[in-house]
């Protein structure tokens, strides 16, 4: 099934086979697998197109992570971009899967590009052994890295829709064409395997134009995200502790070599989401946006100062703690005249307010966010200064997206790590690093194994806000039953509209009826 | 001497066909519909788009269709939506999110482009899509070439797509090539001086063109470096030898006999659309209040021209002939 969509590789591979039969001859006016894999050059260049899918819109391109929180209570998406509105509310299917407005529906388009991508890597590793002249040392890196991106690939699909066809061998559409799903274990099994196998053999770090390429900490934090996605009460129901402590190990080697990759926290967090603090130590793995040529950078830009569409909501402005570390309702430093005020500093760095400076003006409810009242700093150039330099374009924003970055490695190894011990110092540990970093005070003494799960939470929800992780974590606590069943409010806190999550069917999304339509043996999720 | 331009030919088989099959608009007393109020006289529509006085062609993407709108009366009096055309249902997709409409063979045809990567020749007088193909690329704008071929820009695609017209070839049969263009936004041909340009990101570049009906193609010729970037609109300054030209922060003309650009005085920063007239037109500018579309036409000053609660305009155009770009006699006609 997934050869009908799969890299211009397979593509070519099937233009040859049929002028093979009729005239015994290879073409020279493009590449085919058998002629391709000739050179270091080009085998490099086939693992820059298995790195290349990470840009599209089923990926990480155009502004997908930074729409992905609109299927959340922190913001609204209000015109369906990218399909994530019709998540939000809940009335999904198989068939408006493939729409959206701006990009393709997400839930068609995420299960398309991440197949290309493990369509080119299956075929680099399938032939890069070929290659006459080219180090070993290079080779085993090449694969690894293709290794670590075919991981990331089948992570996705598995977080997103449960099992789907495991493919390990370059694309064929007559043995490939009609499989049926694996289950989920298999293919959490094959990712966990490929993650080993890669952090085993990629480096710590890369100098000059290798930033940027997979590491081994990117192949032990993806592992840690996975096995803590495995261990979470959505997939882990009998609470098995040695989920958590599995979770907590791999988050833990991560932070164990932080000396050596240099791992840390960028000391000014809104400045790490500039592009001129790309690559730091906060990075684990991101995606490398360009302006240099067109259509290789990001739309985030767009997205935040004019569309507005992952318009933060009241909700998520209400969910800021005070700045003294304590819930809006128990701080004397909560102004009911002014919720603004005092707040943890982070929301001052994320987000725009009513009675906010941004870009030389005082905004207003309607102006210039007209839709909540409120607008996205974060993974923007904008703030409050004047800017000669708007950008109206997509494609034109070059601030890299953090797939995994360091904060997100202490949050999961100190959720973990409640689980499976409950809340000991290397949990508070974890978690006073990054509050201290923002400027907030560190946690209370004492706290029970429940409260530092909320705390954490919290804290995942504040740190990591409008970059796309949020759905993943409500979905992993099976909390989007309670928050996604809710109105949703402005900044001046008119509802907007009410969303609905069945929790029999939405902690999943459905196989996209395209793709059934390719391959009937293709089972759909419960209730699709 | 320039003088108001309107079309006024609508032989009779025009206006029977577009009385009969072309009204948008519910309002009127020629639709039993009550009317006004004794003692007011409110403007009517005009009976045909050749009876035009004063109208605007609108891009509208509420309803993915080409609009146009009068006025005097402030009413939307003649559509094309693609499906309610010849387009295949397969094809309505490249149809979405209308980004172009510009008035071209003497008025009686409009160009259409769509973000979905569309491109449509529309007859104005049977709503009969005449041509159209797949650009793709979300297509921004299209011209016509001297020889009745057309040429679109695509934004995200970065390329033009030359398109032999050929009315009796199926949409996905019909010949095209592309050819590289930076954040294609806009393409203008120039009659005077036989060059197709185009406003590419932050260079204004020129093409010359083979006028090879059955392979057309274009080569660049030269290249003008613009302040700012993301040029978006490129379009005729009406009656004079000069573009228009928008980008993130500004509106500019350029003088092609001076070679001179300047800022012009009108609203500046995301304008997404200007289209000039003579002196009884205001020039009009499309400045998005949502995302990248607005509900109003506005004067170079702000002022409303026309306004319809709702609607997502993103380009506006003036029903005025072209001078600029098209011979004074333009029929259409297609490659032979």
């Amino acid at each position: 099934m997934k050869k009908l969509h799969i890299s211009y590789i397979l593509f070519s591979l099937l233009i040859a086979s049929g002028c093979g039969k009729l005239l015994d001859v290879k073409p020279n006016d493009r590449y085919t697998t058998e002629t391709f894999w000739d050179s270091e050059k080009k085998a490099m260049a086939g693992l820059a197109g298995c790195y290349a899918v990470l840009h599209e819109d089923g990926l990480f391109g155009y502004a997908t992570p930074l729409w992905e929180e609109t299927a959340t209570p922190n913001a609204y998406n209000y015109d369906n971009s990218g399909g994530f509105g019709v998540i939000a509310l809940g009335t999904h299917t198989a068939t408006n899967a493939t729409t959206g407005n701006i990009t393709g529906g997400i839930i068609a388009e995420r299960w398309l590009h991440c197949y290309v991508g493990i369509g080119r890597c299956n075929t680099l590793l399938a032939n890069i052994d070929k290659v006459p002249v080219m180090a070993d040392a290079l080779k085993n890196r090449a694969k690894a890295e293709a290794t670590f991106l075919r991981a990331l690939y089948y992570s996705m699909l598995a977080t997103y829709y449960g099992g789907v066809p495991l493919i390990l061998d370059e694309p064929d559409l007559a043995t490939q064409g009609k499989l049926p799903r694996n289950t989920r274990e298999e293919v959490v099994t094959q990712v966990l395997k490929d993650l080993d196998a890669a952090a085993a053999v990629l480096p710590p770090k890369y100098t000059g134009n290798d930033i940027g390429r997979a590491t081994k900490g990117a192949a032990l934090a993806l592992k840690a995200r996975v096995l803590l996605f495995e261990a979470s009460p959505l997939n882990n129901p009998s609470n098995d502790l040695t989920k958590w402590s599995d979770a907590a190990a791999a988050a833990k080697a991560v932070m164990d070599m932080a000396s050596t990759a240099g791992y840390g926290l960028f000391p000014n967090y809104r400045q790490l989401f500039m592009p001129a603090n790309e690559n730091k130590q906060e990075t684990v793995f991101d995606v490398q946006f360009t302006v240099s040529q067109p259509g290789y950078g990001s739309a985030f830009d767009l997205i935040c100062r004019q569309y507005g569409t992952n318009a933060p909501l009241r909700d998520m402005i209400e969910s800021y703690l005070m700045k003294d570390g304590l819930p809006a309702a128990e701080s004397p430093e909560f102004n009911p005249a002014n919720i603004y005020e005092n707040r943890d500093p982070r929301m001052y760095q994320t987000i725009v307010y009513p009675g906010d400076t941004y870009l030389g003006e005082v905004t207003t409810p309607s102006a210039p966010f007209k839709l909540t009242g409120y607008g996205v700093k974060k993974y923007s150039i904008y703030d409050s200064e004047p800017s000669s330099n708007l950008i109206n374009q997509a494609g034109r924003s070059e601030i890299n997206y953090m797939v995994i970055r360091y904060a997100d490695v202490l949050l999961m190894y100190a959720e973990a790590q409640n689980e499976a011990v409950g809340p000991d110092e290397n949990v508070y540990k974890a978690i006073d690093t990054i509050r201290g970093r923002a400027g907030m005070p560190k946690l209370a003494a004492d706290l029970t194994q429940e409260e530092m799960r909320a705390a954490i939470r919290q804290e995942r929800r504040t740190e990591l806000a409008f970059e796309g992780f949020y759905y993943n974590d409500i979905r992993r606590w099976k909390t989007a039953e309670v928050v996604m069943n809710a109105a949703i409010r402005n900044s001046e806190d008119e509802q907007i509209e009410v969303r609905s999550f069945d929790k029999t069917r939405d902690y999943w999304w459905p196989i996209p009826h395209t793709q059934r339509e390719l391959n009937p043996n293709l089972e759909q999720n419960d209730k699709y | 001497m320039k003088r108001i331009s309107i079309w006024m030919f609508g032989s009779m088989m025009c206006s029977i066909i577009a009385c009969g099959k072309g009204s948008a608009t519910p309002e009127g007393p020629g639709d039993g519909n009550p009317g006004p109020g004794p003692g007011t006289e409110e403007p009517k529509p005009p009976a045909t788009v050749a009876d035009c006085k004063k109208c605007i062609v609108l891009a509208e993407q509420l309803h993915n269709r080409v609009a146009i709108a009068d006025v005097a009366s402030k009413q939307i009096f003649w559509e094309w939506k693609p499906e309610e055309s010849n387009v295949k249902p397969e094809h309505l997709a490249w149809f979405t999110n209308t980004s172009d409409a510009k008035p071209v063979y003497n008025g009686k045809y409009i160009l259409v482009t769509a973000s979905g990567g569309g491109v449509a020749l529309v007859r104005i007088a049977d709503k009969k899509t005449v041509f159209y193909a797949y650009a793709g690329g979300n297509t921004h704008s299209a011209e016509l070439l001297p020889d009745g071929n057309i040429v679109s820009a695509s934004s995200t695609g970065n390329f033009m797509t030359v398109f032999r017209v050929d009315t009796t070839k199926a949409a996905t049969e019909v010949y095209s090539k592309n050819f590289p263009l930076a954040f294609g936004h806009n393409v203008v041909w120039d009659e005077k001086n036989q060059v197709l340009w185009s406003a590419a990101d932050h260079q204004l570049l020129s093409f010359t063109y083979n006028f090879n009906c059955g392979e057309p193609a274009l080569t660049q010729k030269d290249a003008v470096s613009l302040p700012g970037k993301d040029a978006h609109d490129l379009f005729p300054v009406y009656g004079q030898n000069a573009l228009w030209l928008t980008n993130t922060t500004n509106v500019y003309t350029y003088n092609l006999d001076t070679k001179k650009l300047e800022e012009a005085n009108v609203l500046q920063a995301n304008i997404k659309s200007v289209s000039s007239g003579d002196a009884a037109f205001p020039t009009i500018i499309i400045r998005p209040k949502t995302s990248w579309w607005t509900d109003e036409v506005m004067d170079a000053k702000g002022n409303t021209v026309f306004y319809q609660s709702g609607l997502k305009i993103y380009k506006a155009r003036w029903y005025l002939k072209n001078t600029f770009s098209y011979p004074a006699v333009h029929d259409m006609k297609q490659c032979q």
